[in-house]
């Protein structure tokens, strides 16, 4: 908490103290209107991104990332199973920047949100009770599914340009957060364990996580301006 | 002008500030940790594996009563026959001496692929019971699809025998010598019945080999082929299998007597063989015995055979051919044997199927899926029993008859008990069939005659104290009974969910189980339509066969 405070206290001093400098800075360089493409990292996966500069304070960014991985991990228990996790990052976003300073930003608009996660658990061996075998298939297996709301509202602060004024390339790093509602759970179960797939323990499951409404956003993004 | 233009930036300013706050503020709040997103959700489990269960209720064959109901005693059960290892218990366990609890036993058919029953898959196997005090009881069943079967096994006390059935026991009678018989030793029931005869200079030798010594105590047991008691009490049942010249025949026994012969001597060995001279044995057989080779009554010089009973194997054994002689004694049949076993004299006819006719129980069932059935088949021919019958019948599901004799008239009558309001049609009982094995369905009229009465829902949820995120939803059949009547029905809990149908809003019953040896009892009143007992604590010995 006193980090945050700290830091609000310093973009304080920053938004109210350097105003003055930022403009005899913008003189320097002259501004024209252009597109740029740009290639970024963010907590979001890897992805692109287009964007079309209209004035020195205001562009308009559409891009995209996505990524996607797989893991998977044992769990020796009475039960032993094989977990298998299948976690996608990505968006297709549309958001504005509005510069107010000439080295930071104000980003602002929409996401359609393409991560989910995905946990299935399957039985790692044949299980027994005396003789009689429980296969995989008759064990059966537990599906858990996690996404956020498709469409979601972004803002954030960043640091640079995603269009430079009058060069070719430029370089921002935006930190934000994504308003992604509360995530909706799907649960599915066959076999024995298929009673673990109720409606009742999928509410439940949603339930223990419909605090977390935000994703942070972190961004670092190279742009090459080509208009 | 210069003020506005100061007001307006400061403005800006301040909200571009507290714009920057928020967004700094709820980046670093999407950062928190998520804290244990699957608490208070449990695993849960159908315990639905056993398809198969076999519910067997031993009973004392003249009293009726369930063996161990109201003394705690258990009956020891071994499994014999070709499919011996299909059959397991809860625990999942083969091969071993199982325990009745209250006179039940339920078993069940191991789930894996190999004991899967089919029509090209009959399992077969034979259960034989024991208890102190009583004759040794079996009954072979063949199996052919997954299901709920009912066993009943009549039981023979020595001390008090049914009607129909003979015992006379002689206590240290003989003298033996390292297993010679120095003495001729003769004994017979008393309506001459059953007449055995050991004459001086046989060995007599238990199942080891080892030689009997000292005195003898002998227990002769005759069973009246004309009477139900005693042939309900066949080894086996009268549909069964035989060996003969190296092969195995299926068929229907038709006998004119069988005998129990037990000698022990005076540290308890039981014999087995006699060497150096066979034993006597003369039987004698009711004029009214029908011979189905004749298709009449019996005759001098009919010719019939002497089979005995392999326990181990579950089978009889064709031993030889005899002839009936006409004596003072009325028709006997007379036998040189050299061991001991049950004997059987008589005729071994015809063929069965593993799978007979359907039977489709109709009728106005009154909210209730399934009703338990139960009767008594018998032989056209002569009237004499079969077999029980005792079946659970559901709605729209014709019931198959299993191992059922080819080509052999019958008759089932139906039995309408005071347990349950459900009887069958008097139009359609006894139930008359040419051919058991001629692929037909037969239509039954269910009445009830009451309407007093109602259905029941149960759902109970089980756990383990020691896995506590477990939730297991349970998968048994049970019993119940009114509160003071003696006889119990059959319900079956599926997935933790049960109908317990034919009940009456207030009254009292008895809801009784078998698990780990024991018959475990509950008294409850009806006071509603649904009962829920969740989180119901599962005893350590079947958490332990779940989890360990």
């Amino acid at each position: 908490m006193k980090k945050i405070i700290h830091l609000i206290s310093f973009f304080f001093i920053v938004a109210i103290a350097v105003p003055g400098f930022a403009q005899e800075v913008e003189k320097k360089n002259e501004f024209s209107p252009g597109w740029a493409v740009g290639v970024k990292l963010t907590t979001l996966g890897p992805g692109i991104e287009f964007i079309k500069s209209f004035n020195e304070y205001i562009s308009l960014r559409l891009g995209g990332s996505y990524y996607k991985f797989k893991y998977e991990f044992s769990l020796e228990d009475d039960i032993s199973t094989i977990n298998k996790s299948f976690t996608t990052f990505g968006s297709i976003n549309l958001t504005a920047d509005v510069n107010f300073l000439s080295f930071m930003h104000f980003t602002g608009g929409f996401m359609y949100n393409l991560t989910s996660l995905e946990l299935e658990a399957i039985p790692k061996d044949e299980y027994y009770i005396g003789e009689i075998e429980l296969t995989e298939e008759t064990v059966g297996s537990i599906y858990y599914g996690v996404a956020p709301n498709k469409i979601c509202p972004y803002a954030g602060l960043g640091f640079g340009r995603s269009i430079s004024r009058s060069k070719v390339v430029s370089f921002t790093c935006d930190l934000g957060v994504v308003y992604h509602g509360s995530p909706k759970v799907n649960l599915d179960a066959n076999g024995m364990v298929s009673p673990t797939a109720s409606e009742e323990q999928r509410q439940l499951l949603e339930d223990n996580i419909k605090g977390y409404r935000f994703y942070p956003v972190l961004n670092f993004q190279l742009s090459f301006r080509f208009l | 002008m210069n003020a506005m233009k100061t007001i307006t930036r400061i403005t800006v300013q301040i909200l571009l500030f507290l714009l920057i706050a928020f967004t700094l503020i709820m980046s670093f709040h999407a950062c928190q940790k998520i804290e244990n997103p699957t608490k208070g959700v449990k695993l849960i489990v159908n315990y639905d594996i056993l398809k198969t269960n076999i519910n067997v209720r031993f009973f004392d064959a003249a009293t009726g009563e369930s063996i161990g109901m109201s003394d705690g005693e258990n009956v020891d059960v071994n499994i014999t026959g070709e499919s011996a290892s299909a059959v397991i218990d809860i625990a999942g366990e083969s091969g071993k001496t199982y325990k009745s609890g209250g006179g039940y036993m339920t078993l069940y058919l191991n789930p894996n692929v190999e004991f899967h029953p089919s029509p090209d898959n009959p399992v077969r196997f034979t259960l034989v019971a024991q208890h102190e005090g009583y004759l040794q009881a079996s009954r072979s069943m063949t199996i052919t699809e997954e299901g709920d079967y009912f066993v009943d096994i009549p039981m023979i006390k020595s001390e008090l025998p049914p009607e129909g059935v003979v015992i006379v026991k002689e206590t240290e009678i003989g003298v033996v010598i390292q297993g010679e018989i120095k003495e001729d030793i003769s004994l017979e029931t008393e309506n001459s019945e059953v007449l055995v005869f050991i004459p001086e200079g046989t060995v007599i030798k238990d199942e080891n080999g080892n030689t009997l010594n000292g005195y003898l105590n002998i227990e002769i047991t005759h069973f009246d082929n004309t009477n139900d008691h005693a042939l309900s009490a066949f080894p086996g049942g009268l549909l069964s299998s035989l060996q003969k010249d190296g092969k195995t025949e299926k068929g229907v026994f038709y006998t004119a007597g069988f005998v129990a012969i037990e000698i022990t001597d005076k540290v308890g060995k039981i014999a087995k063989t006699f060497e150096g001279n066979p034993f006597s044995l003369q039987l004698k057989v009711p004029e009214q015995t029908y011979n189905p080779l004749t298709s009449t009554y019996v005759n001098s010089g009919d010719g019939l055979a002497a089979h005995s009973f392999d326990p181990d194997e579950g089978l009889w054994n064709f031993e030889q051919q005899l002839n009936l002689d006409l004596t003072e004694n009325g028709l006997v049949v007379n036998a040189q044997l050299n061991h001991l076993s049950y004997w059987n004299f008589g005729w071994f006819f015809g063929n069965t199927c593993d799978m007979g006719v359907d039977l489709l129980f109709t009728g106005n069932q009154s909210g209730c899926e399934c009703v338990n059935v139960k009767g008594i088949m018998r032989k056209s021919e002569d009237d004499t029993f079969l077999r029980f019958v005792n079946m659970e019948v559901c709605k729209d599901e014709p019931v198959t008859i299993q191992n059922a004799p080819e080509g052999l008239p019958v008759y089932i009558e139906w039995e309408n008990s005071d347990c349950s309001s459900f009887y069958i049609d008097p139009a359609s009982n006894p139930l008359y069939i040419n051919n058991m094995c001629d692929n037909q369905q037969y239509d039954v009229p269910l009445m009830n005659g009451s309407n007093q009465t109602t259905a029941v829902s149960i759902e109970i949820t089980a756990r383990c104290a020691s896995y506590p995120d477990v939730e297991v939803n349970p998968t048994f059949g049970f019993w119940f009974r009114e509160a003071d009547a003696t006889c119990w029905r059959y319900a079956f809990m599926y997935n933790g969910k049960a109908d317990i149908c034919d009940v009456e809003i207030g009254g009292d019953y008895v809801i009784g189980a078998y698990y780990e040896n024991n018959w475990n009892e509950w008294q409850v009143t009806v006071t509603g339509s649904e009962y829920a007992l969740i989180n119901m604590e599962l005893p350590d010995g079947v958490c332990n066969t779940l989890f360990d």
